[in-house]
């Protein structure tokens, strides 16, 4: 796993849906809160840990990254 | 299909997109972005490879001047291949220091001496090429980019994918924008167009896994620019020469601190500094005589050393990228008592569309900056896109109208989404990791005839039996199908300019090594490889490329004007 959301702690904002730049993180309309759709794809860059407001989102380097 | 007019078309929101439409700004309102990602968070810099120093600083007291910056540049590793365009790097001395001027004004934090004066640093020579420049808070430098773009209300079409030049003859028209979330496609009308996708990264498997888009460039770098004027019929050059830096681990970030070593704890960078060799291929060939892996050892460094960051010698620079840091916290790893391995990666192709002085391709209209071209360097990127903004303003101003041929937009329409209309058929990312594979085995950093050659037809039974059937199930995925089409383009460029170039260049961190062919080659010398779609297929040929001396004062003062 990669970006990790806490969603006791997500406030349902959509920041990390909006900055990730490779667009793996997508809102689900239903339950108004984002999920991480194409971990994947993750490439690491910490954007959405660092922009969220709410501490919620914690990027865990994968051990193929050691 | 929608249709979006405007005066210049900026594709591509880095540090080369953002300068290029604040500089067109100055000349027309009607200047348009569109970007795959988002503003905030896309390039290089917005993912974090905030670079600790600004250089070159040049004519600045106690710096060097041009003339002393070129031919230090060409006595060095990066400038003695015989391939170099020296006037590019004299108009980057003379006009880089006035664009970081402009930065600070936007918000950049530069550091300051005590006496509030820049902390500019020079170094006469270093063996790999003449430094001077100013640290910065590199973390400011895309907030400022940001900030400038937004005072200054230049749109930008967020998360949406340029896919296809439109062209009428020679000459460019627009470009079809598809939007990745909705897959609705808009056709952007422009009187000129200015490429700044970035490099073309995603080529090789960096580490095993689909683990595609972990590289040392931002992730969303497929080659988009270099495929689309490929395709287009652009002239296309330097796709042979390789870039290739080297990894901390498996972590995405570059420099370290301390010493670079071998496995048998040698040093081994000032020899090759001697030999004006560049630290990538010192590294690279340190490999090769089995004395790999390579580290960078701290261990022995002084506080202040570690602080300090201009410390040459055996001390390298630190770029603090988030994700190493990161990492070896994660672990419980401390730089200070472990060594850091360096991992000799390839990054992507210096080349790309052939440029001029003022960013002009060979299609009339059509501008290229940043990694999109041959500059490799965050000060190329801002100094060339500066040119190319304001020669695609200028051009926009004085073009007549341009109207769209409407057969080829409905062909692009097609073409862009008969992914989504099958149910069935290859994955975007099988045919994206097979294409990798390929060039991880057979077009690597060590080439030779037969490989290459095993390579392009593995990559043109791709092209024929697999690309024709990709399937895409969500406007995400034909995202992706998109742009392993672009890798498949710019995978064959490569192999094909690889295979043409019968020699080595053993050139900084560009180099090209053909086993084959060990040596430099006279005939080659000052020779560069062209590539050019006629007629559906690729034409190879050499042009040679201008004197490698330091230009005069007068043959810059020719030039220094932006014409359109």
């Amino acid at each position: 796993m990669t970006a990790k959301i806490d969603y006791e702690r997500c406030t349902g904002c959509k920041k990390c849906h909006e900055v990730c730049p490779l667009d793996i993180i997508v809102w689900d309309e239903e339950k108004g809160r984002p999920v991480v759709a194409y971990p994947d794809e993750c490439q690491l860059c910490f954007i959405c840990q660092e922009e969220c407001p709410a501490y919620a989102i914690k990027v865990e380097v994968p051990i193929i990254f050691w | 299909m929608k249709v979006v007019e405007t005066d210049v078309l900026v594709v591509g929101a880095g540090a080369a997109g953002s300068m290029a439409s604040i500089r067109a700004s100055e000349f027309t309102k009607n200047v348009l972005i569109i970007e795959k990602a988002v503003l905030r968070s896309c390039g290089n810099l917005g993912m974090g490879h905030h670079t600790g120093e600004l250089n070159p600083m040049t004519n600045v007291p106690g710096g060097p001047t041009s003339e002393e910056f070129v031919e230090g540049y060409l006595f060095s590793s990066s400038g003695w291949s015989g391939v170099e365009r020296p006037m590019d790097k004299y108009i980057i001395a003379e006009e880089f220091p006035r664009i970081v001027r402009d930065l600070e004004r936007w918000g950049l934090v530069i550091e300051k001496d005590e006496d509030g004066k820049w902390a500019t640093y020079w170094n006469k020579f270093i063996g790999e090429r003449m430094e001077s420049g100013v640290p910065v808070k590199g973390g400011t430098m895309k907030k400022c980019l940001v900030s400038e773009l937004k005072r200054r209300n230049i749109m930008v079409v967020e998360r949406t994918m340029a896919t296809d030049l439109l062209t009428r003859g020679n000459k460019v028209v627009g470009v079809v924008g598809m939007d990745v979330r909705t897959g609705e496609l808009t056709a952007f009308r422009a009187k000129s167009v200015v490429m700044c996708t970035g490099s073309a990264s995603r080529t090789y498997i960096v580490v095993p896994g689909r683990r595609w888009f972990w590289m040392r460039d931002m992730g969303t770098n497929s080659g988009d620019g270099r495929a689309m004027c490929y395709r287009a019929g652009v002239e296309m050059t330097m796709m042979e020469l390789m870039r290739t830096d080297h990894m901390i681990g498996n972590t995405m970030g570059r420099y370290w601190w301390g010493k670079c070593v071998n496995s048998k704890g040698e040093e081994f960078l000032a020899e090759t500094y001697k030999k004006r060799w560049g630290r990538l291929w010192s590294m690279h060939l340190e490999v090769l005589k089995e004395n790999g892996p390579i580290y960078w050892d701290a261990r022995q460094l002084t506080e202040e050393q570690m602080a300090k960051r201009n410390y040459y010698g055996s001390v390298e620079k630190s770029y603090p990228d988030i994700c190493i840091p990161e990492s070896y916290r994660q672990r419980g790893l401390d730089p200070r008592k472990n060594l850091a391995e360096a991992i000799p990666m390839p990054i992507g192709f210096l080349g790309g569309p052939d440029f001029k002085y003022n960013g002009g391709t060979s299609m009339e209209g059509l501008y290229a900056a940043g990694d999109e071209i041959w500059m490799d360097s965050l000060s190329g990127a801002f100094v060339f896109s500066r040119r190319a903004g304001e020669a695609a303003a200028k051009y926009a101003l004085q073009a007549g109208p341009s109207p769209m041929d409407e057969g080829q937009v409905k062909g692009i329409a097609k073409a862009v989404l008969s992914p989504l209309n099958r149910s069935e058929g290859y994955s975007p990312q099988e045919l994206e990791e097979k294409i990798r594979a390929i060039m991880t085995r057979y077009a690597n950093v060590t080439k030779t005839e037969g490989m290459l050659k095993r390579g392009i037809d593995l990559v043109s039974e791709l092209r024929r039996r697999v690309a024709p059937q990709l399937c895409a199930g969500n406007p995400h995925d034909l995202m992706r199908a998109l742009e392993a089409r672009n890798i498949l383009d710019v995978a064959e460029m490569h192999m094909a300019a690889a295979l043409y170039r019968t020699e080595t260049v053993p050139y900084g961190r560009h180099f090209h090594h053909r086993l084959d062919y060990p040596t430099q080659h006279p005939t080659w010398y000052r020779q560069r490889v062209i590539i050019k779609k006629e007629d559906g297929a690729m034409k190879l040929f050499k042009r040679q490329t201008t004197e490698q001396r330091s230009p005069t004062r007068e043959e810059y003062e020719a030039v220094k004007e932006v014409k359109p």
